[in-house]
């Protein structure tokens, strides 16, 4: 067989084809996208080369093969299933012929990331594969499927996530800053927020202190992600992906570009706080990252594997084979 | 001149800065922000992604492990005098017909003037792409006669159809798409505001300049067959 497919099995909204985000028309009120979480989108592209990966949400993600297929799966606190096999990502395997890959989000994390070998998304638009979930820009037909290129099957492997989720977001100076008083800034980095469940693709909405500035109401200008803008309400919304590129509310910060995941995978209701960075430990941090990134390493077992011991004979192991003995 | 007097730098994270003229709509501001978007673009250095036109702004995007803010402002070379040459004027044949413009005669009567006077500055107005946002093609102009400004109505009404214009808290909006909206729908254009497939996906760029030509229904229905009617002001 030369060819393979594979297809999502009952597509829900959260379901989406990212690739790093369209660039060029911003200008023209065409919105960025792009994966929520660059670090584990790229990680994926890492570990199975594709022109764009399926960016998996709160729901899950059932993705059938025809023919044998290798994909990457990433993303915190995701488990995925093949057969009797259970897996946590990041991991390199393959989908047999005929078979279904669960992907199931668990107690942590939002987004979860797949590319497939040889994946054919089809034409891009405006030189982009990503989908624009608000306005529906770019999307595919993700039950009719994908050709892809049919490999042989192999053990899965598994690697280390380079990324921790946990601990304050850096932020960076927004052109509003200087709406904010000084007291203000500091108590936005000083006191807790919580994510609200108004979160999308496009933004995050925070709830906690109530961030004041001069005055609530500008004359748009552009949006960069990360963005975190403040309408009258004093409660912040971060501009995420699919953000329109222009909006009215003054801008506070931007979030660093290597603590923009530590934020998009936290859930609705976890709590969240700031602090500022300088433009030089962003760049540290975001060099960092794609260092990481870019030498994936193998996982290895930390923790203890009942199933594992269950079939080592172990007086054998302690002793040693009959042969070894003399 | 050099491009920045007068302008304010401001932060946008690591890898984006604003170019700012000033914080409110001014035609004048819209014009050299159209010049400075055209500049930017042609001289900018490898690592430049886009910049971003706004009302009074440029947002300038890059790649921080090419580029930087200081290389790419170093790039920009003298202001032109003639900058403003970089944008076109155009006259858009437009209906304000009733039957299309649906929120006109209630928006007459709130601002106390008689529909044909509203129509009258409608057509009157000198307008200007100030920026693209919310969807793509969806076009801000300032310049409409702020006689005509208005809150948002009490209801927002079902879906307008893809190139009605639309009266917003002091600007007028041209919209590339079919939505529901709470301002006040007062004409239609035959325009596609929005083809990613056409070369330049939209008619104008931000700096732009534009009047409407009353139309009559047929006249508009005519258009949106044969083509929209655009052309440039000689």
């Amino acid at each position: 067989m030369s060819g393979a497919r594979i297809r999502v099995v009952d597509p829900n909204p959260l379901i989406t084809v990212q690739d790093a985000g369209r660039r060029g028309a911003m200008r023209f009120g065409v919105s960025e996208s792009g994966p929520m979480d660059w670090v584990r989108y790229r990680l994926a592209g890492r570990l199975v080369e594709a022109p764009a990966a399926i960016e998996v949400g709160l729901g899950g993600a059932r993705i059938a093969a025809e023919g044998t297929v290798r994909v990457a799966v990433t993303g915190p606190g995701f488990t995925v299933k093949v057969g009797e096999t259970t897996l946590t990502p990041p991991a390199r395997l393959t989908i047999p012929d005929g078979e279904v890959m669960t992907i199931t989000p668990g107690r942590t994390g939002m987004w979860a990331y797949v590319t497939v070998e040889g994946i054919d998304f089809g034409p891009p638009v405006l030189g982009s594969y990503a989908t624009n979930a608000r306005t529906g820009f770019g999307r595919r037909d993700l039950a009719a499927g994908f050709a892809c290129a049919a490999v042989n099957a192999t053990a899965p492997e598994l690697f280390d996530d380079p990324y921790d989720d946990t601990g304050p977001v850096a932020v960076l100076p927004g052109p509003q800053q200087h709406m904010f008083p000084p007291a203000i800034r500091e108590r936005f980095a000083s006191e807790p927020f919580r994510l609200s469940p108004a979160l999308d693709r496009m933004g995050y909405t925070l709830e906690g202190p109530r961030v004041e500035a001069i005055s609530h109401d500008i004359v748009s200008d552009g949006i960069v992600e990360g963005a975190m803008q403040v309408p009258g309400n004093g409660q912040p919304i971060v501009q995420l992906a699919d953000r329109a590129p222009t909006g009215g509310y003054p801008k506070i910060c931007v979030i660093a570009a290597a603590d923009r995941p530590r934020l998009a995978q936290r859930r609705p209701h976890e709590e969240v706080r700031f602090r500022w960075i300088d433009i030089e430990e962003a760049g540290r941090r975001r060099r960092a990252l794609m260092d990481a990134i870019a030498h994936p390493a193998p996982r290895i077992r930390r923790e203890f594997d009942p199933e594992i011991l269950a079939r080592v004979n172990l007086v054998g192991g302690v002793w040693g084979h009959p042969e070894h003995t003399g | 001149m050099a491009w920045l007097d007068g302008a304010t730098l401001r932060p946008s994270g690591e890898a984006a800065f604003v170019i700012e003229y000033g914080e409110e709509i001014d035609q004048t501001v819209g014009q050299r922000v159209a010049g400075l978007y055209a500049a930017i673009s042609a001289a900018a250095p490898e690592g430049f992604v886009e910049a971003v036109p706004t009302f009074r702004s440029l947002l300038v995007l890059f790649d921080p492990d090419v580029t930087s803010k200081d290389a790419i402002l170093a790039a920009l070379p003298e202001e032109s005098a003639d900058a403003a040459a970089a944008t076109t004027e155009w006259i858009v044949p437009a209906c304000f017909d009733a039957d299309v413009a649906e929120d006109l005669e209630e928006a007459a009567r709130n601002l106390d003037l008689p529909p044909d006077t509203v129509r009258e500055r409608l057509a009157a107005s000198h307008y200007q792409i100030g920026m693209y946002g919310f969807a793509p093609g969806y076009a801000y102009m300032s310049g409409i006669d702020q006689s005509l400004t208005l809150p948002r109505r009490q209801k927002p009404r079902p879906p307008i159809p893809a190139g009605s214009i639309i009266m917003a808290a002091g600007m007028a909006v041209l919209c590339s798409v079919s939505m529901p909206t709470g301002w006040y729908v007062v004409g239609r254009t035959a325009l596609t505001l929005f083809d990613p497939d056409r070369d330049p996906m939209v008619p104008f760029a931000v700096g732009d300049r534009l009047t409407f030509e009353p139309v009559s229904r047929e006249e508009l229905e005519r258009l949106a067959r044969e083509g929209n009617g655009l052309r440039r002001a000689s």
